[in-house]
């Protein structure tokens, strides 16, 4: 057991809001961390503390125990890929040309053989080569998002942070894109961070879930210790009903009245 | 694999077509006027001031009035179109990328009505930044196109640079020195209301090589912005997406936009504003040549060049014996350039 990241007495203002308020954690590296919770409860902004795109208000964020505010933001980024949870260029550009801005960071100007050769392996690993020379725009909400998180591997990080990655995409792109994921996982070894909604999705995805409820770590651990219906009401505020075999299926039965 | 190289090849050829372009029509346009100029009068006259400058000997005779008019006055006004053709389409494409937007140009951020105000103040109140002096104007253009600029960004620091803040805070202060230079024109005497309008039209009747040697610098910084190509490539992702792969979009941003801002700011003390080359040339670069910065930014200089360089020729041939304002035609020629790339492409400009 490898901790890859850590975060000590972290919180995050926006403006005057605390969105996260004095978290501890540890995460694996290797594994599939999935962060899940109502919106509003920290998700996001604990994606984006730990690439640096948020500032701590406190306490630190350290990857393999360098401070993430002390790492210049290129070398943070041969560390650190992120999938937002909705980015396009406003320009047409090709899916090649998104896939290869992920090579920015170890780029200086000029392309290298190297970078051409790694972004098409990229491609063929996200099984989607046959779109590379497609306009962005003009693939499928599934296709898009196969193509994002091909960006952020090509920036060869040891992170991989996604947020949302299944959100408004049809049942079979939620599970090839969770699958191919997971794959990446064992063989790259890349440590996963990734914010969902769907939690019959988290549970069947991931190695730990972090449950976070405004702005604070309710539960953590492995995903059938997390994912009870007791947390789950707790945190959501609605009642469920769970069905354990052969996954753990969750079922939400009711909105709890206050 | 392939696909790639032949996609590459193809830029490589456009660019290499367009840089092809730019000696023709500079040689045409200097051939081209009242006084009808050959080839070969171009070359000879050419030819004796070089080997004049080496202190060679030459034995042709020139004619002094055909010298005049090829070396001194339309070779110098030759060139200032072809570097402010760069100079604006460099700035425009720029900040269409620092700032995300297509419809900015290096205009939309206060320069040019910054740079029409101190212009104003020295024609219209003979107050200039530098005591009485032929360059009043210049020097009064320049210092307040770059105060017309650090306010907008001054205003927009607030706000963290955002490319909204700097697009917001550059209208506001286009309209502020707008509001100060039409006050100038209404208490300005007859004589000086001309002369100002004329200088707001653009203008590139004063190039001469005095100018050219100044303006010329300015290349050097166009050659430093293609060193952000990768830069403005990840900021069209957004500045999040930009961020996680090492590109810091504040500092890009204000680097880039203060940069941009004294290549326009060069140039327009010396023209008056020239409009729509900024705005246009980045489009149709884009549209020839896809959105790949690396190249748009190289083909988007060409093109505002071509255009330049067509419309300043234009500009002095259609009411022959007398001139229109380059400014009057530079849209009269790149719209309709425009306009069918635009209506021929299958695909959305932008998003």
């Amino acid at each position: 057991m490898a901790v890859k990241i850590t975060i000590k007495n972290l919180s995050i203002m926006y403006d005057s809001i605390r969105a996260l308020d004095n978290i501890s954690i540890s995460v694996e590296a290797g594994k599939i961390t999935a962060l899940v919770g109502p919106n509003g409860a920290g998700k996001t902004t604990l994606l984006k503390s730990i690439n640096g795109i948020l500032k701590p208000f406190t306490g630190v964020v350290l990857i393999d125990g360098l401070e993430v505010a002390k790492i210049k933001s290129r070398d943070l980024a041969m560390k650190v890929g992120y999938v937002p949870q909705s980015a396009s260029p406003y320009l047409p550009f090709t899916v090649f040309e998104v896939v290869l801005m992920g090579r920015r960071p170890y780029i200086n100007w000029i392309v290298s053989e190297r970078d051409i050769e790694i972004v098409n392996r990229i491609l063929k690993i996200m099984k989607i080569d046959y779109l590379r020379d497609r306009y962005f725009d003009e693939i499928s909400a599934g296709e898009k998002q196969k193509v994002m998180i091909a960006r952020a591997l090509a920036q060869e990080p040891e992170i991989l942070l996604l947020d949302e990655p299944t959100s408004n995409l049809d049942l079979r792109h939620q599970i090839e894109i969770l699958g191919l994921v997971r794959e990446l996982c064992k063989e790259k070894k890349l440590t996963v961070m990734m914010a969902m909604h769907d939690l019959n999705l988290a549970y069947r995805y991931s190695d730990f879930i972090i449950m976070l409820k405004n702005g604070k770590i309710h539960a953590y651990g492995e995903p059938s210790e997390v994912l009870t219906p007791e947390n789950i009401r707790d945190v959501y505020g609605v009642d469920v009903f769970i069905v354990d075999t052969p996954f753990r299926v969750i079922i939400p039965t009711e909105v709890i009245r206050d | 694999m392939t696909g790639k190289y032949r996609i590459t090849t193809r830029k490589i050829f456009i660019l290499l077509l367009l840089i092809f372009l730019i000696p023709i029509f500079l040689l045409t346009s200097i051939s081209i006027g009242f006084y009808k100029t050959s080839l070969y009068d171009i070359f000879s006259v050419v030819q004796h001031k070089i080997c004049g400058f080496l202190g060679l000997n030459n034995n042709g005779q020139i004619n002094s009035r055909l010298a005049a008019i090829v070396w001194d006055i339309r070779l110098p006004r030759a060139l200032m179109a072809l570097i402010a053709g760069v100079g604006l389409a460099i700035a425009g494409t720029t900040l269409q990328g620092v700032l995300r937007n297509p419809l900015v140009s290096p205009f939309t951020i206060g320069i040019s009505s910054g740079a029409s105000f101190g212009a104003a103040l020295a024609i219209v109140l003979g107050i200039g930044i530098t005591g009485f002096s032929v360059y009043m104007v210049v020097i009064n253009a320049f210092v307040f196109s770059l105060i017309a600029v650090s306010l907008t960004l001054g205003i927009a620091r607030i706000k963290g640079l955002s490319q909204e803040s700097i697009i917001l805070s550059g209208i506001a202060v286009m309209y502020l020195f707008s509001a100060l230079v039409t006050f100038l024109q209404y208490i300005a005497h007859e004589h000086d209301l001309k002369t100002l309008v004329y200088w707001i039209m653009g203008d590139l009747a004063f190039s001469n090589w005095k100018r050219v040697s100044i303006v010329s610098p300015i290349v050097i910084i166009c050659l430093v912005l293609f060193k952000f190509a990768w830069d403005l490539n990840v900021l069209a992702m957004g500045d999040e997406v930009a961020k996680s792969s090492g590109t810091e979009p504040g500092t890009v941003r204000l680097i880039c936009t203060v940069l941009a801002s004294l290549i326009t700011a060069s140039i327009v003390c010396m023209t008056g504003p020239i409009g729509f080359i900024g705005l246009v040339s980045p489009h149709i670069a884009r549209l020839i040549i896809g959105s790949d910065y690396r190249y748009s930014m190289f083909c988007s200089a060409l093109i505002g060049a071509l255009i330049l360089i067509a419309a300043d020729t234009a500009a002095r041939v259609i009411t022959a014996p007398t001139e229109l304002p380059v400014g009057v035609l530079t849209a009269f020629l790149g719209v309709p350039l425009f306009l069918h790339l635009l209506l021929r492409s299958r695909r959305e400009v932008w998003r």
